[in-house]
């Protein structure tokens, strides 16, 4: 086993722990848990044998396996970013709507008083 | 002796100043009693919306005389703008002007921006600075740029995009009512007008910067820039 392999599946426990801690907390739910599990588990598995991932590199025309890891890594977090950048915006709109309405009805009721 | 400024009267005007306001403990008293000193803004109502200020803004402003609208956090500028000027239609405004609570601007020049929108020759009234010495140069290259741009993507020219001197008719705000809640909202307005063919008029005011640090970064000229082509793109 490579140094690289070691750091990706200590990696990839450490996150084992913290998702499993935040599912206990409620802070993650079922689904997104179960999507988690499956990252960090396939994370392993692909650093426990990564040979298995050579089927796939002459289809894809990429010359080493590592570069197949890292174009998959990239497209993994450009989809995490969208997603994040999806929730956050949806929170800034309820945000937005809860303390203008808050304002509007102190408003209302400052004026009736 | 100077004649004082006046809105000319024409009916039953209900003009509903919105002054936006963060942090602005140490000017929006004075800001609030030159509008005051403007003679003839009849059946006004000053709306001062506190974005979430950590000092004493909605004291001050509620001592002015302005009805006090409060943010509990901190929405932006656009954000700020639209609930006062929700509140203004609320309370049956039928012209609504803006103004920033920094001083930037004198309420001497109202009469002149809403004139032409009570003798029902334009739907909003847009004040436009001169881009020279009295503007900083980051500003200045900025307003100038996106001035410029918005004219090329939509056809329209507008002096000065970015200045938040405006005025427009409770119907012409239904038309333009934003989303953007930061200082993109000035643009967002000009697009929607744009779009939906209401008549500009503009007027000349003087620079005033009282402050070089407060109001757009460049970070958020390049948001306004963003947004300029996003919108002409979008539906």
């Amino acid at each position: 086993m490579t140094g690289i392999q070691l750091v990706a599946i200590c990696f990839a426990a450490g996150m084992l722990f913290l998702t499993h801690t935040a599912y206990r907390r409620s802070e993650v739910r079922g689904t997104e848990y179960s999507i988690w599990v499956a990252v960090w588990v396939a994370l392993v598995l692909i650093s426990l044998f990564p040979g298995q991932l050579r089927a796939v590199i002459a289809p894809l025309q990429v010359a080493r396996l590592l570069d197949v890891i890292t174009v998959g890594g990239l497209f993994f977090l450009a989809a995490v970013v969208f997603a994040m950048n999806r929730a956050v915006r949806r929170l800034e709109n309820r945000v937005n709507s809860l303390v203008r309405s808050l304002a509007l009805t102190e408003a209302e009721a400052e004026k009736l008083t | 002796m100077r004649e004082r400024p006046t809105v000319p009267a024409a009916g039953p005007l209900r003009l509903g100043i919105v002054i936006p306001a963060r942090n602005e403990a140490a000017r929006i008293g004075d800001v609030l009693a030159r509008i005051e000193s403007v003679a003839g803004i009849r059946a006004h109502t000053v709306l001062v919306v506190d974005d979430g200020s950590s000092d004493d803004t909605s004291r001050i402003a509620r001592e002015g005389g302005a009805t006090v609208v409060r943010h509990a956090v901190n929405l932006g500028k656009g954000g700020a703008l639209r609930t006062g000027c929700d509140l203004a239609l609320r309370e049956g405004c039928e012209v609504i002007a803006m103004m920033d609570a920094d001083g930037q601007h004198n309420p001497a020049d109202l009469p002149r921006l809403v004139a032409p929108l009570l003798a029902g020759e334009a739907d909003i009234g847009c004040a436009y600075r001169q881009f020279g010495a009295d503007m900083p140069a980051a500003m200045r290259l900025g307003n100038q740029v996106l001035s410029r741009v918005f004219q090329l993507l939509y056809g329209t020219h507008v002096t000065d995009t970015q200045c938040g001197l405006r005025a427009f008719t409770a119907g012409a705000y239904e038309k333009v009512r934003w989303s953007a809640t930061d200082y993109s909202v000035e643009t967002e307005m000009l697009v929607r007008a744009s779009r939906a063919h209401l008549r500009l008029c503009e007027i000349e005011i003087a620079t005033l910067y009282h402050d070089r640090y407060k109001g757009t970064t460049p970070m958020d000229g390049l948001k306004i820039f963003a947004n300029m082509i996003m919108w002409r793109l979008g539906p």
